[in-house]
């Protein structure tokens, strides 16, 4: 037992040492840190921990040594933030808030699908109508039901957005009160396929509409939305779609299929870069200042790029695994595939 | 007024000649306005023998979303499904469909046009088919019996069980006949469910229409025809009442009909309830208020 852990040690190395070889390029040296077989560790640094997501496990790691703190087996699915999670079946009218060390923190008696957006936790129920907001000790802090379908959200410490299948937005404020938000209509179908709002709550961006369909961005103005910044897209995509800000509201980060964009407000300025294949999973390395993004290849491989925010390629990598987590903590990106986490430092020359 | 619900009436038959059901020979297993879980269900969930899917009428497909999009979607319950958008402002939504479904394939479809399979992706109890009607100008959820030919139903509602409660009182008791109350306003509810015939085993569904009668006037009419928005909740148009101010008690199918003033003497209460085909029941009680 013991020779073919240690077989599988090794094999798992050869893999890592394969796909992440010490590189150079003309930008950053790229150089191996740590391969986890994920095991469970008793003796770690609970300071650096972070979440991680696998195909069918879920867990807590440290960055620094790789080593496990807690892992478990994903019913349906799971929602986790640094501190928390809930790993949910697909029907359950119970929700259970564990610590992430496993410990029970709370039961929330509700159907519907959790949700943490940073340390705020939502429920989408199970009709995708209504949305709630609870606190980790399971008191519900505000309802709201729509006659449309929500068909995506966000939210920063004060204030909360949805958008919904007819097209319309709603901003819960930290007095939770739900109020519609006026914005315009330009397309000849209206559905929101994806929003965002800035921790500040100065901007809120979204992609909507049907011919055509557009990337908006509105500005908070004396209490007021008012349209900031419109991308009309060239084709519409009547799916779901990514779209969020990062490093402090610099930029908004949004997905067309397999092309990435990046708005850079400083420079108001909206950079591009199409990629192979449709994105997958989009992460910011504030310490790096770029994004690392995967895309899905033919069955069985992922593709998982550098890219900086004025849209330039700085590394491709093709994984043969057709599940992508990526993290990061400084300047070391984390890399989940189906059954094993990678790390490797990026050093900038 | 009679002439312009006529007009409405046959305008709307006209319409509804190209609607077609979405599946074939289709089973109901859950009713538009029952409760489902802690709210309404805004639809109606379908089985039948022949897995395909169709859309009801030619549309758009404005809408979709796959269960296994965990990077951009969020988790719904409805797992894989698609939202078409129709003619005169109607939408329609098909939900816990098959993992083959019509997604990206195609923009524009035709009516009876096959876009995925009964499945039984998201919260679904089983393999059923969702399906949803929304008019986007009302901003109303319509009950997709309205819309969609009628089904041979040979049924009738049931009205198991009738309760009382004089308005202020926390508790019901169970209406009976001669019972003997003071004058004042009370509250009724009942326990009221529709049966489906050709399930194989006994099914209990939302009815289409509940009436009170006090002394042969009707005093009110619940109807299962919309459900709206009404402030942060979803409610039943015809009471305005939210799935937690309708669906009462632990009885999952009671049912709260309303406040009625019962003046002193003889009262008669006549209830009645009825399905889509006008199959009715009915229960009656007579009971006396003293000052």
């Amino acid at each position: 037992m013991r020779k073919r852990k240690k077989i599988s040690l090794l094999v798992l190395l050869c893999l890592y040492i394969l796909l992440f070889p010490t590189k150079e390029n003309s930008v950053f040296k790229i150089l191996p840190a740590w391969s986890s077989d994920l095991r469970i560790e008793s003796n770690i640094d609970r300071n650096t921990l972070i979440p991680f997501r696998l195909k069918e496990e879920f867990g807590y790691i440290s960055p620094v040594s790789g080593n496990i703190s807690y892992m478990n087996e994903i019913f349906y699915n799971v929602t986790q933030n640094n501190n928390y999670y809930i790993n949910y079946s697909v029907i359950t009218d119970n929700l259970i808030i564990n610590r992430r060390d496993g410990s029970f923190v709370a039961n929330i008696e509700t159907e519907g699908f959790p949700l943490f957006i940073g340390e705020r936790l939502f429920i989408i129920s199970a009709n995708s109508k209504r949305v709630s907001e609870w606190d980790i000790y399971g008191n519900n802090l505000f309802t709201f039901e729509s006659d449309a379908i929500i068909t995506s959200c966000d939210a920063n410490k004060d204030t909360f957005v949805a958008g919904f299948v007819d097209g319309t937005v709603i901003i819960v404020d930290k007095e939770k009160r739900a109020e519609k938000l006026l914005k315009p209509e330009l397309s000849r179908i209206n559905v929101v396929y994806g929003i965002a709002i800035s921790d500040n709550s100065d901007y809120i961006a979204m992609i909507t509409g049907i011919d055509p369909q557009y990337m908006i961005i509105m500005r908070k103005r004396n209490n007021r939305y008012n349209r900031f910044f419109a991308y009309q897209f060239a084709d519409n995509l009547r799916h779901p779609r990514y779209i969020s800000f990062f490093n402090n509201n610099r930029y908004l980060v949004f997905e067309s299929g397999n092309t990435f964009y990046c708005f850079d407000f400083s420079s108001r300025k909206l950079n591009k870069i199409e990629l192979s294949s449709p994105i997958t999973n989009i992460h910011y390395i504030s310490a790096l200042n770029f994004f690392a993004v995967t895309t899905e290849m033919e069955e069985g491989k992922t593709n998982f790029t550098l890219i900086d925010p004025a849209g330039k390629k700085l590394y491709s990598k093709t994984i043969f695994s057709d599940y992508s987590y990526i993290a990061s903590s400084e300047n070391r990106i984390l890399f989940g595939s189906n059954q094993a986490i990678f790390a490797v430092d990026f050093i900038r020359e | 007024m009679k002439n312009i619900f006529l007009i409405c009436f046959f305008l709307n038959s006209f319409f509804l000649l190209s609607m077609q059901w979405p599946v074939e020979n289709p089973v109901i297993r859950a009713n538009f306005g029952e409760r489902s879980g802690s709210h309404y269900n805004t639809g109606i969930k379908l089985i039948s023998g022949n897995p395909d899917v169709v859309a009801v009428d030619r549309g758009e497909v404005v809408f979709y979303q796959k269960e296994r999009n965990r990077f951009s979607a969020l988790p719904s319950g409805l797992g894989n499904f698609i939202v078409i958008e129709h003619d005169r402002f109607l939408r329609t939504t098909y939900g816990h469909l098959a993992d083959n479904f019509m997604g990206r394939k195609k923009v524009n479809v035709a009516a009876g046009e096959v876009i995925g399979q009964i499945g039984d992706s998201g919260s679904s109890k089983g393999r059923y088919l969702y399906f949803e009607f929304a008019d986007r100008e009302s901003g109303e959820l319509i009950n997709p019996f309205l819309m969609l030919p009628l089904l041979a139903d040979g049924s009738r509602p049931v009205i198991r069980e009738v309760f009382i409660k004089e308005s202020r009182a926390a508790s019901y008791q169970i209406l009976g006949n001669n019972l003997e109350i003071s004058a004042g306003r009370y509250d009724l509810s009942a326990i009221i469910y529709d049966t489906a015939e050709n399930m194989a085993a006994f099914h209990q569904l939302a009815p289409h229409s509940i009436r009170v009668y006090i002394n042969g006037e009707e005093s009110s009419l619940i109807v299962y025809n919309s459900i709206k928005k009404s402030s942060n909740y979803l409610v039943l148009s015809s009471n305005n009442r939210s799935v937690n101010e309708y669906y009462i008690g632990n009885e999952n199918w009671q049912v709260y009909l309303g406040q009625f003033n019962f003046n002193p003497g003889i009262n008669i209460i006549r209830i009645v309830a009825s399905d889509f085909r006008d199959n009715e029941s009915f229960r009656e009680f007579r009971i006396t208020s003293t000052r």
